[in-house]
């Protein structure tokens, strides 16, 4: 039993949160964003992780990080700088086709649902 | 590179047959059938023509952009082209898009906003290209790429321009800003460090938007 401890508390703490994080988005049964579908229609479940308003050209655009333990995944909404109800910290539904933009997968526009 | 035109008209045509000749896999969308018919009759046979209307989704999957690296929106209707672009980033994550501009007018919504990587603007470009021809001393935008982010501009140097008589080295350009070609009568001069700029000297900058102006501040003052 104590070594089980130890083991916890000796984990790094990004192991912990990764897993935090897996068990949080399990349930839904999606794919894990490491192995998302690259140009294909895909489903991403995750946590906001951050949402960011950046300047794109033509105007701004709403950057929202998710994250479910395995990658990360960037929305970008063009044209908005907030969506009701998308804080940090939701758990986020995505639906839409990614590709990879230096280094992040990233999807445009895609339908989301806020789960909790 | 497999590339998607959108529009068979005579712009549409004669850019995938320069494609096809390159050794791209070419397929045109083009919504109308006898259109298609015609122009298939006297274009390169490797080129395939669907028919189909490039605004709608579902048609505008049948020519394969979930596989395409480069779709191309040249209808001449301004309109569809933003509607085409669009569909191919958000339903299709084409890497690359660019899209043609027939109204000047409407070249402020060719942005990323649309799905546009690269827009092209023919009466633009026109003009860019009579203003590089005839004005001296002031700064002619050329060509702009990455949603506006980088910009080719030309300038040409005359007698009181501060940086004639200085070489590339000493000249305190901005770090934004590079001289990637400069003309000098009837050659091209790859600029290194000790080239010495002279009067008359058409320069070819590359700057992003920002230093431009520092950028005409040291080459034009």
């Amino acid at each position: 039993m104590l070594k089980g401890l130890r083991e916890k508390l000796s984990r790094p703490i990004e192991d912990i949160e990764s897993e935090r994080l897996r068990d949080r988005v399990e349930d839904f049964g999606a794919v894990p964003i490491a192995e998302a579908p690259r140009r294909r229609p895909a489903v991403l479940v995750g946590e906001v992780q951050g949402l960011q308003v950046v300047p794109r050209a033509g105007g701004t655009s709403l950057e929202v990080t998710i994250d479910d333990g395995s990658a990360r995944a960037v929305a970008v909404f063009t044209g908005r700088s907030r969506l009701g109800g998308v804080y940090v910290g939701r758990r986020l539904v995505l639906e839409g086709v990614g590709r990879d933009e230096r280094g992040r997968l990233v999807v445009l526009n895609p339908a989301y649902t806020i789960v909790e | 590179m497999r590339v998607i035109v959108a529009g068979a008209g005579s712009v549409g045509t004669h850019i995938a047959g320069d494609l096809v000749k390159a050794g791209h896999d070419v397929v045109v969308i083009e919504i109308d059938g006898a259109r298609v018919a015609e122009a298939q009759s006297d274009a390169d046979s490797r080129i395939t023509w669907v028919v189909g209307d490039a605004c709608e989704v579902s048609e505008f999957a049948r020519a394969g952009v979930e596989s395409a690296d480069v779709v191309a929106a040249v209808t001449g209707d301004d309109e569809d082209n933003l509607v085409i672009s669009l569909l191919a980033k958000q339903e299709f994550a084409v890497p690359r898009v660019v899209a043609r501009v027939n109204n000047p007018k409407n070249e402020w919504m060719f942005t990323e906003m649309w799905g546009v990587d690269v827009s092209v603007s023919t009466p633009h470009l026109i003009t860019a290209l009579v203003e590089e021809a005839v004005s001296v001393g002031t700064l002619v935008r050329l060509l702009s790429f990455e949603g506006g982010r980088a910009r080719l501009s030309e300038a040409t140097l005359v007698e009181s321009s501060p940086a004639v008589g200085s070489d590339l080295a000493e000249l305190p350009l901005p770090r934004g800003c590079t001289v990637v070609a400069i003309v000098r009568g009837d050659h091209v001069i790859v600029p290194r460090g000790d080239t010495v700029l002279r009067s008359g000297d058409e320069v070819l900058v590359l700057t992003t938007p920002d230093v431009e102006e520092e950028t005409v501040q040291v080459l034009l003052g």
